[in-house]
């Protein structure tokens, strides 16, 4: 007698997939659908598209799950990996219909915003309403180069390890923590005058001159 | 501990990540003495509390159940299929945005498949265009009237074995009537001192005959002129080893290409639309224009068309 399909780990839900088991196969999806269809939704925005995506992914699983390595990572890291070339596929096929277009600040301090909606103008603690917080960093994400938005969507949105995000992006760890490093700058330039809540107290000071 | 020690440090420490407690504390003794740093950490700190609402505020966010439902129909169906499969080759047809989503994967290769049926496609109309140009080239029409000749008949065929290098041009003078059996006599020889080597064309058995078989010596019956009357039963066609009914094979050169010595080549079947036959000045039914008719087509090392045969 074999334990219930929630009980049991990834791989021996795909292997009872691979043998015809429908509910092994809707245990695995109830399982990893969320994380896949928030990625998808995170990464390109649309609803529509994380749903396109996330079926796509397991519809993969469906017919390609000899694809599937358990020596090169989790199940969970090769949905993902699906995922994400499907959400770049999807984004390649739309570049030339939506533009993202960076605008510089009134103030030209730099910093850039989205649709004029990331950088507070006039009144920085009501943009710091939850809501509207919520908004601005999700549109400062999906304002992120792919490569950047990956990192930081499963690094700091799904909290995965940078070894567990390299094997869905299949590059090296320190790629990823170089990215993710990148990706926060951007974004800290992005929503600066959102995310610095102590901006009256920080001197204008190039931090690569400070040697203290 | 300096700026750019903390910079390498400040993002693992705002994620809450950073395991070596006495970096994590140099840190933030530098944050206590550097201004800018201490802004830095703040902005970070924000950044990280901001992601985690984010996150927080998306951590019910799911697929809708109607994909859940077409999964587990897609799921059910392709059992079915596969089920299907092993007693019954008959195609079930899938829920329409699935069956979409499952085709797609197939795309692809039903795209090569037909790529490769119009390279196919092409060659043989090379193949026909070279032959029709070729016979354009060469010579009239020949007669309609059939003459059966013997080949142990013919005095001038050399032995199978004879080392003797054919002159491949084609019979001019004599009379019409003459006309076809010299070049029937030439092409014997030809394809007697050729080591013909066959390859076979997908779709078809692969043979290996020999010079002596593609003639048959011995008591075959050649029809000299063969075509549509060959290809419909009459007697004279050259029985093939396979069962197969071979009409004799027609010059496709004449001139100066022709003078060339054939030591060697290949025989390629082809198919052609039988309206070929009249092309080549062979007698054509009509009614059967729309067939095709299978040909080998005899190629010399030089990759010119040399001959061509007709079987049934």
């Amino acid at each position: 007698m074999r334990a219930s399909p929630e009980h049991c780990s990834d791989e021996e839900l795909l292997r009872l997939t691979k043998a015809g088991d429908a509910d092994a196969f809707a245990a695995l999806y109830r399982r990893r659908q969320a994380g896949i269809f928030r990625f998808a939704l995170q990464m390109c925005g649309s609803k529509g598209i994380a749903e396109d995506v996330t079926q796509d992914v397991f519809m993969t699983l469906m017919h390609e799950s000899q694809l599937f390595d358990p020596a090169r990572g989790t199940l969970a890291a090769y949905l993902y990996g699906v995922a994400r070339n499907q959400v770049l596929r999807r984004l390649e096929k739309e570049r030339h219909f939506v533009a993202i277009i960076d605008e510089p600040t009134e103030d030209g301090s730099g910093a850039v915003a989205m649709s004029g909606q990331l950088v507070a103008a006039h009144d920085p603690l009501a943009e710091l309403a939850r809501n509207e917080l919520i908004e601005t960093v999700r549109l400062a994400v999906l304002a992120l180069p792919a490569h950047y938005r990956e990192v930081v969507v499963l690094c700091e949105l799904h909290e995965l390890s940078y070894a567990e995000a390299a094997t869905v992006l299949g590059c090296a760890v320190g790629t990823v923590r170089s990215r993710l490093h990148r990706a926060r700058a951007l974004l800290v330039e992005k929503l600066r005058e959102v995310v610095h809540t102590d901006a009256a107290t920080a001197p204008d000071v190039d931090p690569l001159r400070c040697f203290a | 501990m300096n700026c750019q020690q903390f910079t390498t440090l400040i993002v693992e420490a705002a994620r809450g990540q950073m395991l070596d407690a006495a970096a994590r504390d140099g840190a933030m003794r530098h944050a206590e003495i550097c201004a800018a740093c201490a802004a830095r950490w703040t902005q970070e700190q924000s950044l990280t509390n901001a992601l985690r609402t984010v996150a927080l505020s998306e951590k019910d966010a799911s697929a809708p159940a109607r994909v859940e439902a077409k999964l587990l129909a897609a799921f059910q169906e392709s059992l079915s299929i596969s089920n299907a499969a092993t007693t019954n080759t008959s195609p079930v047809s899938l829920p329409a945005r699935v069956e979409t989503r499952a085709r797609a994967s197939n795309l692809r290769s039903r795209r090569l498949a037909m790529l490769a049926t119009a390279i196919a496609a092409s060659l043989v109309l090379i193949v026909l265009a070279g032959l029709y140009e070729g016979f354009i080239q060469t010579t009239p029409p020949p007669p309609a009237t059939t003459t059966n000749v013997k080949a142990s008949d013919s005095k001038e065929l050399p032995p199978a074995n004879a080392s003797v290098v054919p002159t491949p041009t084609l019979a001019t003078s004599g009379t019409p009537a003459q006309q076809p059996q010299r070049e029937t006599e030439n092409m014997k020889r030809r394809v007697e001192s050729a080591r013909v080597s066959l390859k076979p064309v997908p779709g078809t058995r692969p043979r290996m005959l020999t010079s002596r078989q593609v003639i048959d010596g011995g008591s075959a019956i050649i029809e000299a002129g063969g075509g549509e009357a060959a290809l419909n039963g009459a007697g004279g066609a050259v029985k093939s080893n396979e069962g197969e009914r071979v009409t004799e094979f027609i010059s496709l050169v004449a001139g100066a290409p022709a003078a060339t010595p054939l030591e060697g080549g290949q025989l390629v079947r082809v198919q052609l639309p039988r309206a070929a036959l009249a092309s080549l000045g062979l007698p054509l039914n009509v009614e059967r224009e729309n067939e095709s008719v299978k040909a080998d087509v005899l190629l010399g090392n030089d990759g010119l068309a040399r001959a061509i045969r007709f079987v049934r």
